[in-house]
């Protein structure tokens, strides 16, 4: 099978032909003409921007805890404009403990361990979206006061990243109360074990472009994430573990190879074979197959990998080329964009 | 302040624009036009709102049209039945692949991406709207955007790679 680039996805996209019937338009267009003779219908029902959470809420009398009183509190004297706007606060954003404070409530108010659980895999993931926007050269340079730069920068990643933790612990957490509690969490334990992947792709992804003495906190923050994918694998039943593991075989195969790349530079990152090696030895001998054999499999793995990443790379620069010719911006904005993406890819 | 004729220009310019981003979310041409007519009637009733300093005519319609999509996709009886059509998505794109276009098959793998990803490819890549403009539409910053954009990329090209030949 050959491999795909990102830019033959977009030709295939953008070649996409989907047009409304004419009767449609026809109708809706004299549906339209007539608005302005009908009666003002005071039952607007356009909200623009409202959040999913703020509504879910409405129906709930109680608060449950303090922080989630406080936020209602917050909620009724500013409106909920405010926490949406917060919603994509980042650190440094005035509006960032907002931001925070809701996601607390999210919480108080997720009502089963599962529940729990997804939301506190939510926030581990939103706060390594908001690492990867903090080292980003283009918005660093907002989020910081100059002056601070180098100190607030490794703060910043170092507090992110502790967070990133404190949430990925909680989701397993929860996530192991509702196995021991024998609620069915195939799904969820499905999904930490595929997110904790990404994570280390992410982690990975960034772990060049942070300061010096902010590598030891994402070293850490990669520890925590290949253990608690191994904790999800080893709460499946041996047969979805199997079924799991298939089908994150070369995403696998992918994360190892970043982190094998930055081992060899120095780092010290977790195996992620290593860490699931015990599952895969005792399945490799239920399964009769050799050492040497899943050996072999894995430096093809990597082989094809190498090809991969280069494509990838390759497709990336050439997707933000045509970006940057899309976009309707001034000169110098241009180039200062060009400037940044080149540097976020590197 | 959106006046009648600014809505009806309005149609008259980005009603197949609309129209295509919202039969891609939701893959039915009847869903698709009643949700499309939904955007312009929620518009007209939300037209004081309307601020061309904060964002233009398109992204705030493309606003209103995403808020309807997620409205549609949150009734619980549309997401059982998605539910239900997610599984054998793959497999229907391994039968399919004689008797459909590419773009349809990589369609079909883009609807099993998770939603907020969908979103996304859909305005940038199928839609052609800046990332500048997406942010504006999602409420999200522009960073977040690329990285978002970026990510999701890379997830349906690993689709794509695992399931279709070119």
């Amino acid at each position: 099978m050959e491999t795909w680039n990102s830019n033959q996805i977009i030709k295939q996209l953008r070649s996409l032909q989907v047009t409304p019937r004419p009767e449609w338009q026809s109708a809706t267009r004299a549906l339209l003409n007539e608005l302005p003779h009908q009666a003002e219908n005071n039952n607007d029902k356009a909200v623009l921007y409202k959040s999913p959470v703020f509504l879910n809420t409405r129906t709930i009398i109680m608060p449950k805890i303090k922080i989630a009183a406080a936020v209602c509190a917050l909620l009724i004297m500013t409106g909920a404009g405010v926490v949406v706007a917060a919603d994509s606060a980042k650190p440094g954003d005035i509006l960032y403990g907002i931001d925070r404070a809701w996601e607390n409530t999210q919480i108080a108010f997720s009502r089963s361990h599962q529940a729990k659980a997804r939301t506190y895999l939510a926030q581990a993931d939103e706060r390594l979206v908001e690492l990867e926007a903090v080292t980003s050269e283009s918005t660093a340079a907002h989020l910081i006061p100059t002056a601070y730069a180098d100190d607030a920068d490794t703060e910043v990643i170092a507090n992110l990243l502790t967070d990133y933790e404190e949430a990925l612990i909680n989701a397993q957490n929860n996530a192991q109360v509702a196995v021991d509690t024998g609620e069915d969490a195939k799904e969820l334990l499905e999904t930490i074990a595929q997110t904790t992947l990404e994570h280390e792709a992410t982690l990975a992804r960034v772990y060049t472009q942070v300061p010096k003495q902010a590598q030891d906190a994402i070293e850490h923050a990669m520890q925590v994430g290949a253990t608690k994918h191994q904790e999800a694998l080893q709460n499946m039943g041996k047969e979805q573990q199997m079924q799991v593991q298939n089908q994150l075989q070369e995403q696998k195969g992918n994360v190892e190879q970043q982190l094998q790349q930055l081992h060899n530079q120095g780092a010290n990152t977790p195996s992620f074979h290593d860490a699931a090696g015990e599952q895969e030895k005792e399945q490799n001998l239920n399964n009769g197959e050799t050492e040497s054999q899943e050996q072999e499999q894995n430096r093809n793995q990597n082989s094809e990998s190498d090809e991969e990443t280069d494509k990838q790379t390759e497709g990336y620069a050439e997707q933000e080329a045509n970006n940057n010719a899309g976009e309707t911006q001034s000169q110098e904005q241009e180039q200062n964009q060009n400037k940044a993406d080149n540097n976020a890819q590197d | 302040m959106l006046d009648h004729s600014d809505l009806v220009t309005a149609f008259e310019q980005y009603n197949e624009l609309l129209y295509k981003y919202v039969y891609v979310r939701v893959g039915e041409q009847d869903i698709a036009e009643e949700l499309t007519q939904d955007v312009f009637l929620k518009a007209w009733h939300a037209r004081s709102r309307f601020d061309p300093r904060k964002a233009s005519l398109k992204t705030w319609l493309f606003a209103i049209a995403l808020n309807t999509i997620r409205d549609h996709l949150r009734n619980p009886k549309i997401h059982a039945e998605l539910n239900e059509e997610t599984a054998p998505v793959l497999e229907s794109v391994a039968q399919a692949v004689e008797h459909q276009q590419l773009h349809e098959q990589i369609l079909a793998l883009m609807h099993t991406l998770r939603p907020i990803d969908q979103e996304l490819l859909t305005l940038r890549y199928i839609n052609e709207l800046s990332p500048r403009e997406i942010a504006i539409i999602a409420q999200q910053p522009y960073g977040v955007i690329k990285v978002r954009l970026h990510r999701a990329l890379t997830k349906l090209r690993n689709l794509c790679h695992g399931n279709l030949e070119f």
